[in-house]
């Protein structure tokens, strides 16, 4: 794998096909594996691929990049980046998909296959310019996605408030799930708007919840499921079970698996004349 | 919280069709519940979710959108823009714990003044049902 990664990149860069490369290399002194740019054939060789590569580097990929950028992509990389060439962050020219055969990469935490590969169906990337490894090899989800948020299914609402209330609760409002998250790509957060300012900056049970129901809905048909905002939460809130339960209701609604297809819209940014007003609740009115 | 147990509720009424409806309702005197405040919106596609947050957060009990029923929006397609959001912003807030009963979404045209009347009063019942359970996105932090 290591090796076929290193001579596919070393033939990019020779044939002119990227300017730079984003990957993951072993650091040589802490051991610890990190994202890196190589800029270069010859720095080829420091790449690496394995289950410790939890990073999603489509969320490095800047517009102003000196392009093509070379992305080296898991499953779950390769749909956030997808989504974000259909909202024009940056042109589809504008990278070159390094698809890898991915088995799942290890929760930082506990060294376990972490939650989101046990119920990730699509393990290679949509953008595969290049492929490494071996697309049959890459296993299947041992779980669903609803087997997740059935917990909070089975609850009344008064248990639900408590739940979500206990899981904000340590939140102190750093926004690092935010900077970590692909998706998150406002010019300007609503979260650092003052004028007025829709979500408090000091943490309290009402502005908790509002940070992170405002977060799951701008969330809501886009999240791919990488996982990136929990691994960055340095208060190791679950967050992100709550655009889980979101997810389920849009895939349900709207039939749009986020990222899968290419150019596939954002489903706020259009609409059906048949949707039916049974979503709101209550009869057909017409 | 007022003692009274008597909801608070806001109403975000297009100006087009609803609005206008809620104004017919009140020229030709029909009942209207007193608790609740109209905000009037350009259109039913102007909703921000954080409207909805924000009305439940500073202490609303119940929360109702309406706009022109479709194919009759003043912009075309605004309220078939908001009827997607609406959607997955009920779903959300019944996922946080918010009982379904805090929320109505309808369409009401600038000529349905007996049916804005009945609708809200039937709306303001269904609140008051509710409205003594806590709610999740209610301040209840004392504010300095
Ligand atoms: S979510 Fe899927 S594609 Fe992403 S790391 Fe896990 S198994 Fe690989
Ligand atoms: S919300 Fe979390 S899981 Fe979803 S795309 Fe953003 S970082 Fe990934
Ligand atoms: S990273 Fe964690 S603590 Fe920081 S804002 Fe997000 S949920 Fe809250």
């Amino acid at each position: 794998m290591n090796q076929a990664l290193r001579d596919e990149v070393r033939k990019l860069f020779e044939t002119e096909k990227v300017k730079s490369v984003l990957g993951y290399r072993q650091h040589p002194l802490t051991g610890e594996v990190t994202p890196v740019i190589i800029k270069s054939a010859d720095e080829a060789d420091q790449l690496i691929f394995d289950k410790r590569c939890v990073y999603n580097l489509s969320r490095a990929v800047l517009a102003d990049m000196d392009g093509p950028v070379g992305v080296v992509l898991k499953g779950c990389d390769g749909r956030a980046l997808n989504m974000r060439i259909t909202e024009n962050d940056f042109p589809r020219e504008h990278v070159v998909g390094i698809a890898v055969a991915c088995q799942g990469v290890v929760d930082t935490a506990t060294d376990d296959l972490s939650e989101r590969c046990q119920r990730c169906h699509m393990r290679m990337s949509p953008i595969a310019d290049v492929t490494i490894g071996d697309e049959s090899a890459v296993g299947k989800p041992t779980k669903t996605r609803a087997e997740f948020v059935d917990e909070i299914r089975a609850m009344n609402p008064k248990q639900r408030a408590t739940f979500w209330k206990d899981t904000f609760a340590p939140c102190t409002h750093c926004y690092a799930c935010r900077q970590a998250c692909p998706l998150c790509n406002c010019k300007v957060c609503i979260t650092d708007k003052n004028n007025p300012q829709w979500i408090e900056t000091s943490p309290k049970p009402s502005s908790n919840m509002m940070w992170h129901l405002i977060r799951a809905f701008h969330h809501a048909g886009r999240c791919v499921d990488c996982g990136e905002c929990e691994r960055a939460c340095p208060e190791g809130i679950k967050m992100h079970l709550l655009d889980l339960c979101i997810a389920e209701d849009v895939e349900e609604m709207f039939g749009f698996v986020t990222g899968v297809e290419d150019g596939a819209q954002w489903q706020f940014l259009l609409y059906d004349p048949n949707d039916p007003d049974s979503w709101l609740g209550g009869p057909e009115r017409g | 919280m007022s003692d009274t147990k008597e909801p608070r509720i806001v109403g975000f009424l297009c100006t087009w069709c609803s609005y206008t409806g809620a104004d017919l309702a009140g020229t030709s005197r029909m009942p209207v519940p007193s608790n609740l405040r109209i905000i009037r919106v350009p259109c039913s596609g102007r909703i921000d979710p954080l409207f909805i947050f924000k009305a439940f957060q500073e202490g609303a009990d119940g929360v109702m959108v309406s706009g022109c029923h479709p194919g009759d929006c003043h912009y075309i397609s605004g309220n078939l823009f908001a009827k997607r959001k609406l959607a997955v912003i009920k779903r959300l807030l019944e996922w946080v714990g918010i009982e379904p009963e805090r929320l109505h979404f309808t369409w009401i045209s600038a000529s349905e003044g007996a049916q804005y009347s009945e609708e809200t009063s039937k709306f303001a019942d269904q609140v008051r049902s509710v409205a003594d359970l806590p709610n999740p996105l209610a301040r209840t932090e004392v504010m300095s």
